[in-house]
């Protein structure tokens, strides 16, 4: 656990100290703030000629839900460093011959990671605070359910991100391979969809269906519906992602050696 | 310095030891076991026998692999070669496989919760209510809810077995559910006649069995049309109404703003009742004639009638009440003047003299409660707590709409064996005008009040039981209450079709021999979110100057002190 917080506490202080990590936030935030005046617009419009007009609860988690999509190219710009830049600068090496296993620094940079996502992602709670500020209500609940989930969804695309940062010393290629290895998970949900036109495929869409990232967030923990294995696939496939990315990062000191 | 093993040294122990086998064939088979098992879960509809049996002879031979030959099992998962070497990804896959297998038993608990408030995905309190006594119903069979879903609404399957789950789970088990995809199993959706996001609910027999003939389908996927669905299906009893062809009536079988085929319907499709149409006279008519077995429970429904019933009509209707018969009474107009068949004086005296109320020839204008622009319909309310039909109505909230109404005369004197009760009046500024103005050129001057009005809180709808014979009467005093075109009201607190549904429950005793509660769920509504101009500029400003900008301003920051450290 030591060594896990040291790793921890050096990355997360890259992270916060990296002028690129505040630039991608920066960029996700502005996008994310024209969606929800977006939204706000469109709901005074409806409102307007009587069609009802759509809830702040809607409005938030159409914000929570972009986000989530947008972790496609998110999650692989905040990880391509991790271990792909430790590794064109030989400092892979260096470093695993402090006295820490594998596991230990892949997961401590992991955390790091994911605890800037964290950040950005309670950034965007300035928008529930502004909404209730003005007199909306939120339902807490669903709240919960929408936040805690797009939490757990960047965790797990974050780590499967990772695995590319192992594999190569570049980090564009490392950026590049991810954002299509967390697209592969996101679009195989309309894959399952495809599939299931044939009935004799049914079978393999329905696991294709259950590997699909918008399966396990969108469908159900964005609407205020928490499902045990929803939560189980995110933390599961976060410790195969880790599990993986550990492999890799000892079987390259391994060949080093 | 080691020595090589290449001496004849081995024991006759260590020869009798030797497997009969290559313990490597073994890992073959466990593999080909797995293989099966994953072709089967990727092209059959359900995880069958021969898949769990690939799955146990791939477990069971990879078991005795590791039994047969320990040093290879443990060379795998420990060492170098494990961590670093080929190996490593048959370690990989054995972690992954137990991942998956974790998950697969997770996924097998199927624990989930809606935690919304909009109660979208679990059932609202009143369906919950509705749920468990349909559950603590002894004539209620156990039922099955078959959801046909196809495999490109997996997302919907997922989000709507949270709701059925919650059906399950209230019921005590007494309701279960199940999903069919109509494309892989299309003999089962052709036995419904189910298309698609379908829904049908079917009672279970002694045996378990669906009993087919009793499905239900449901009008659409939301809880109120399943929990529909469900009470029809569960409708065991035989109840029903009978009403006959009268001049100037009201039919339940018409779909007209005039007809009353709404709540017809209503019966028929969401309680199961049969609503029939008779000939008074005829000698095989319910009335004279009970059917057999006799239904659990009967009401004659009279519905406007601009002419008074015949005296051998009227006979047939007073010795049918005077056997315990039923009856609800919705008055009417005579256009050409004259009694009507609610007012005529035969029909009067015998309910006054049986039942201790009558209605009078009279109209009941309220300008308090006055709507629609005319004065000859208003809302009443003062419902009384304790009687079936109005006990779920609120003074403040809900309200009768009467048009062209009579009042209701209740005797002085309470009759023996009769209750009677008043389920509505006017206000105390109601009146009542000799029926005749109607007749004349209508202007302010004909419907304004006389000293010779029946003033005050003018009873228009009332109910009487006879406890001695079992025989039950409610009169409204306008057929408006029964009419379609009052039901779209509903919305705004009219209850008219409600109060008429529920009149017929209390006169045939269903609402005792079934215990059913309303229908009418109340689910919290989504607010829309509205911001006022001023409002949404300085949510604009937050959100896209202050927020964004604020951290791109912490980035320059940093590289800033960055900068400066490394001229340092």
């Amino acid at each position: 656990m030591r060594a896990i917080w040291a790793v921890y506490k050096r990355e997360t202080g890259v992270f916060f100290r990296s002028p690129v990590a505040y630039a991608i936030a920066f960029g996700l935030l502005l996008l994310l703030g024209l969606l929800f005046n977006w939204d706000i617009a469109s709901a005074a419009m409806q409102q307007t000629m009587g069609q009802g007009g759509v809830s702040a609860d809607n409005v938030i988690s159409g914000a929570v839900g972009l986000l989530t999509f947008l972790m496609f190219l998110i999650a692989p710009l905040l990880s391509m460093r991790l271990l792909a830049e430790e590794a064109r600068e030989g400092t892979l090496e260096v470093l695993m011959t402090l006295p820490m296993g594998d596991f230990a620094f892949v997961t401590g940079k992991f955390l790091a990671a994911w605890t800037y996502y964290t950040f950005i992602l309670a950034l965007t709670l300035v928008y529930a605070l502004v909404l209730v500020a003005f007199g909306s209500t939120l339902d807490a609940g669903l709240m919960l359910s929408v936040y805690a989930g797009a939490w757990l969804y960047g965790g797990a695309v974050m780590a499967l991100s990772m695995i590319w940062s192992a594999v190569t010393e570049d980090q564009i290629v490392a950026a590049f391979l991810g954002a299509a290895t967390v697209l592969v998970f996101y679009l195989a949900a309309i894959l399952s969809q495809l599939l299931a036109g044939q009935p004799a495929l049914a079978g393999l869409s329905g696991f294709v269906r259950e590997l699909s990232l918008p399966a396990h967030y969108n469908d159900t923990l964005l609407n205020g519906i928490v499902r045990a294995h929803d939560v189980a696939y995110f933390i599961l496939l976060m410790v195969a992602a880790l599990f993986i990315t550990t492999i890799i990062v000892g079987t390259r000191r391994w060949r080093a050696s | 310095m080691s020595t090589p093993n290449t001496s004849p040294t081995t024991t006759p122990e260590t020869e009798t030891s030797a497997p009969l086998f290559p313990p490597g064939l073994l890992l073959i088979v466990a593999g080909a076991g797995f293989l099966v098992a994953l072709l089967h879960l990727l092209t059959q509809p359900t995880f069958g026998v021969v898949g769990w049996g690939g799955l146990a002879l791939g477990v069971l031979t990879l078991f005795v692999w590791v039994i047969m030959a320990p040093e290879q099992a443990a060379s795998i998962l420990t060492g170098r070669s494990a961590q670093y070497g080929g190996t490593a990804i048959v370690v990989t896959t054995i972690v992954l496989v137990a991942l998956v297998l974790v998950y697969v038993v997770i996924r097998n608990f199927n624990i989930s919760q809606d935690v919304s408030n909009f109660e979208v995905f679990s059932l609202t309190d009143d369906a919950r209510s509705i749920v468990r006594t349909l559950a603590a119903d002894p004539t209620t069979p156990p039922m099955q809810i078959i959801g046909f879903f196809s495999a490109a609404r997996a997302s919907e399957q997922d989000r709507i077995s949270v709701l059925l789950d919650d059906f399950a789970t209230t019921s005590g088990g007494r309701i279960s559910y199940e999903f069919i995809d109509p494309d892989r199993q299309p003999l089962i959706a052709e036995r419904y006649a189910a298309r698609d996001r379908q829904f049908i609910i079917v009672p279970l027999g002694a045996d378990g069995e669906p009993q087919t003939d009793q499905a239900q389908t449901a009008s659409g996927s939301d809880q109120q049309q399943i929990l529909d669905a469900l009470v029809r299906a569960s409708s065991s009893g035989d109840f029903r109404v009978y009403y006959p062809a009268l001049r100037d009536a009201v039919a339940l079988d018409d779909s007209g703003p005039e007809g009353a085929s709404i709540l017809s319907t209503e019966l028929s499709e969401s309680y199961g009742w049969t609503t029939t149409e008779i000939s008074l006279l005829d000698a095989e008519n319910p009335l004279l004639t009970p059917p057999t077995p006799a239904p659990d429970g009967a009401a004659l429904v009279l519905i406007g009638g601009s002419t008074p019933l015949t005296a051998e009509e009227l006979t047939v209707v007073t010795d049918y009440l005077n056997q315990g018969g039923d009856l609800v009474l919705f008055a009417g107009l005579n256009p050409d003047g004259g009694p009507a068949l609610a007012t005529d004086p035969a029909l009067s005296d015998y309910l006054f003299q049986n039942y201790g109320l009558r209605f009078r020839s009279d109209i009941v204008l309220d300008l308090n409660n006055a709507i629609l622009q005319t004065a000859f319909e208003f809302i009443a309310a003062d419902f009384p707590a304790d009687q079936f039909i109005t006990r779920e109505y609120s003074n403040e909230t809900d309200s009768l709409l009467f048009s062209l109404t009579r009042s209701i005369d209740i005797a002085p004197e309470a009759l023996p064996n009769v209750q009677v009760t008043v389920l509505s009046r006017t206000t105390p500024a109601g009146y009542a005008r000799p029926d005749s103005v109607l007749l004349a050129e209508l202007s302010p001057e004909t419907l304004a009040q006389t000293p010779e009005d029946l003033t005050g809180a003018i009873p228009v709808a009332a109910v009487a039981e006879n406890t001695q014979t079992g025989s039950r009467v409610v009169l409204f005093g306008s057929t408006a209450i029964a009419q379609n075109a009052y039901r779209q009201l509903d919305s705004r607190g009219v209850r008219n079709t409600d109060a008429a549904r529920r009149a017929l429950f209390w006169a045939t005793g269903y609402d005792a021999y079934r215990q059913i509660p309303s229908l009418e769920l109340v689910r919290p509504e989504q607010v829309p979110l509205l911001l006022t101009d001023t409002q949404q500029r300085t949510v604009a400003v937050i959100t896209l100057l202050l927020l964004p900008f604020g951290v791109l301003g912490l980035g320059l920051w940093q590289w800033w002190v960055r900068r400066e450290r490394t001229a340092a």
